[in-house]
């Protein structure tokens, strides 16, 4: 199969030109309240070519091995007919020649373990769940994916490479008298499955925090000092900065451009914020992207300066900047588009008693409960906190928004913990149509923000 | 649909459903060709019966290999699958569209630049600091299902899109408008457009709420993402 796409990509003087291949196995489980509602193991094949040639980018995706040669040749066509339209040419950053071979030996791969197995397991959660005091209703979904993948290009780059992961993601509802609350629970195996079993005391904690929430206040809307955990840190920068991070974004929005000048200081000079692939045994951990590649660490904002961005090889060209291994596929029936590996604010030096005794009136809250981001104004959900009062961690609220805008907010990380922590599952969504990628990891220390709009009663 | 005689082989009861997607995507940002994008996909589903236990699997592709793996991803689900009081559709209904299909396959890349060109030209002329996006696109899908109760269903659909947007001034936002039809477009919808172009030049002005508690209002179309 490599050489015939070797060939096929050599055959025409392209500018450039890649095929990657994908082989996808898939489990996907799902109960909601005790009904199985879905299970299914699928294999998907597919392949997906990029030409770049004259100045223009075509790409599609195909079927089967033998459909490349006519699916080539149509995007052939279509390039020669986009080379007239095409003003400002595309090209690629130079890129050195690979060949490779990455395996994934996990000590417990879930292709070792039967469908049956898998849907016990889930079960098991499910039904703990269920017959805790005032809970209503439960979903759990059970996921895992594993991609063999070789990529070809027209420069003589060969790669086999895999992605692989497991993992349990359920959201728990309780109710008591009017108050409804929902409590999420993630365990993650990237790539090891056993880290799936045996969580039930993690999976009872959860649900402890939950029947606090039924009991709790809603929060006082209001502007505060705020302390964020790690869980919360984690999907703020992700998606209030992370995004803005990515050139294919801003590269064709003259405001942002602006915005995002290299050098610029967007946070507090003790804010250091960074994409980086090559963490082990993390949900974004490969060695290379779906553009052949290699992922490397890129410190995107360095003592509060904006210091890197996430690049292909095509924005690393039109930004001046390095080729940072950032392109990434969610399967073959996609183009890869610029997405983060393991985003994550670093370590600082502060503790969390610390955080806590520096706040008179303010919130310690805790982990993400949905949201949005337009631009740089950002919504989130926290799913529930605890009032500080006079440097003392008190009762519990819940109903939880947090609002703002994203530079200023950056700018108000007063304080950093020194315990940086990894979300167990990640997940990114993007593109259009939206495509979820779970091959994302975002972590975070503790962070005091110094000033938030929180929303509530 | 070589497949089925093994698949009715397998199953007291089956529905095969497979489709043929063909779509071709033109994207503008900023004025200029983004990008091109040309798919010739195949997808397909399964669900079967057996002791009135349903099941049910999904792949694309259609070589040997995902056949086999469709048919035993199937025959695991059915174990644990649900009891399924439905009967698989016996109906013989014919709705492929010859001139569909070629009025698809005339819609040539150059019909749609030339289309393209045109909104650029009365978009430019109007107001030419806007940050222009477009997406164009034409999807052909041809849609053939068969069941062990002798159902043989052909259906094919056309479709076309057009999104004309432009983040506001400052970012943030994309301001949008969307356009779907089953024959390539011809109106160059200036109606739509100059109200888009309205709302341009309204953003500029428009300044940050400030935070706090007040009175509001939906827009009908925001009340609706309410409920």
């Amino acid at each position: 199969m490599k050489e015939r796409f070797t060939k096929l990509l050599s055959k025409d003087h392209l500018d450039y030109g890649d095929i990657r291949f994908e082989k996808n196995n898939e489990t996907d489980i799902r109960y909601e309240g005790n009904e199985l509602k879905d299970i299914k193991e699928t294999y998907r094949e597919g392949g997906h070519i990029r030409i770049y040639d004259e100045g223009s980018k075509v790409y599609g995706s195909f079927s089967e091995v033998e459909d490349a040669v006519q699916t080539f040749g149509e995007l052939q066509k279509l390039s020669n007919v986009a080379g007239d339209f095409q003003k400002e040419k595309i090209s690629l950053k130079n890129s050195p020649v690979i060949k490779d071979k990455v395996k994934i030996n996990p000590q417990h791969h879930p292709r070792d373990i039967s469908l049956s197995d898998k849907k016990d397991l889930l079960k098991k959660y499910n039904e703990l769940a269920l017959k805790q005091d005032n809970v209503i209703n439960t979903i759990f979904h059970y996921k895992d994916f594993n991609s063999k993948r070789i990529f070809v290009n027209s420069e003589g780059t060969v790669i086999e490479y895999e992605l692989l992961a497991s993992y349990i993601h359920g959201a728990i509802f309780a109710k008591k008298g009017d108050v409804v609350q929902i409590k999420g629970v993630s365990f993650g195996g990237f790539p090891e499955f056993n880290n799936l079993l045996n969580r039930e005391e993690d999976l009872l904690e959860k649900v402890e925090i939950l029947q606090k929430m039924l009991a709790a206040e809603p929060v006082k809307a209001g502007t505060y000092p705020i302390i964020v955990n790690p869980q919360l840190a984690a999907v703020l920068i992700h998606e209030a900065f992370g995004h803005l991070s990515e050139a294919d974004i801003i590269k064709n929005n003259p405001s942002f451009i602006d915005k995002l000048q290299m050098g610029k200081k967007l946070g507090s000079e003790i804010l250091n914020v960074i994409d980086d692939p090559t963490i082990k045994n993390t949900p974004g951990y490969y060695k290379y992207d779906d553009e052949g590649q290699p992922g490397i660490r890129t410190e995107l904002i360095k003592d509060g300066i904006l210091n890197g961005r996430l690049h292909s090889r095509e924005t690393a060209n039109i930004f001046s900047e390095p080729v940072t291994g950032n392109m990434r596929a969610v399967d073959c029936n996609h183009t890869p588009i610029i997405r983060m590996s393991n985003i994550f604010i670093d370590s600082g030096d502060d503790n969390l008693q610390d955080m806590i005794n520096s706040i008179d009136k303010g919130y310690y809250l805790f982990n993400s409960k949905g949201g949005q981001t337009t631009g740089d104004q950002f919504t989130f959900g926290a799913e529930y906190g605890y009032k500080i009062v006079n440097g003392e961690k008190q009762e519990m609220v819940r109903d939880i928004n947090i609002s703002g805008e994203l530079f200023k907010t950056l700018r108000n990380i007063t304080m950093v913990g020194d315990d940086l922590t990894f979300n167990e599952v990640g997940g990114c969504g993007k593109g259009d149509p939206m495509q979820l990628n779970i091959f994302s990891g975002k972590g975070a220390p503790h962070i005091k923000i110094a000033e938030a709009n929180i929303g509530g009663r | 649909m070589n497949y089925f005689d093994e698949i009715e082989d397998r199953f007291e009861e089956a529905e095969f459903l497979q489709k043929s997607t063909n779509k071709v995507k033109i994207k503008i940002e900023n004025w200029d060709l983004e990008s091109i994008e040309h798919n010739n996909l195949i997808s397909t589903s399964l669900r079967v019966k057996e002791d009135s236990t349903f099941g049910s699997n999904y792949t694309y592709g259609k070589s040997s290999e995902i056949m086999e793996k469709l048919i035993k991803g199937a025959e695991k689900s059915i174990k644990f699958g649900k009891e399924a009081n439905f009967c698989f559709s016996s109906d013989r209904i014919d709705k492929s569209s010859l001139k569909r299909r070629e009025e698809y396959e005339n819609t040539t890349p150059a019909v749609l630049f030339d289309y393209l060109q045109d909104i650029m030209v009365y978009i430019k002329e109007k107001q030419p600091d806007l940050t222009l996006d477009i997406d164009l696109v034409k999807l052909f899908d041809s849609i053939t299902m068969k069941t062990s109760q002798g159902a043989d269903l052909k259906d094919e659909i056309s479709n076309y899109r057009l999104y004309i947007g432009s983040p506001v001034p400052g970012g943030g936002s994309q301001l949008i408008r969307g356009f779907e039809s089953e024959s390539m477009f011809t109106d160059l919808f200036k109606e739509e457009i100059d109200e888009l172009l309205a709302e341009y030049n309204i953003a500029r002005e428009v300044s940050v709420p400030k935070t706090g508690n007040y009175p509001f209002y939906f827009h009908p179309v925001l009340y609706t993402l309410y409920l």
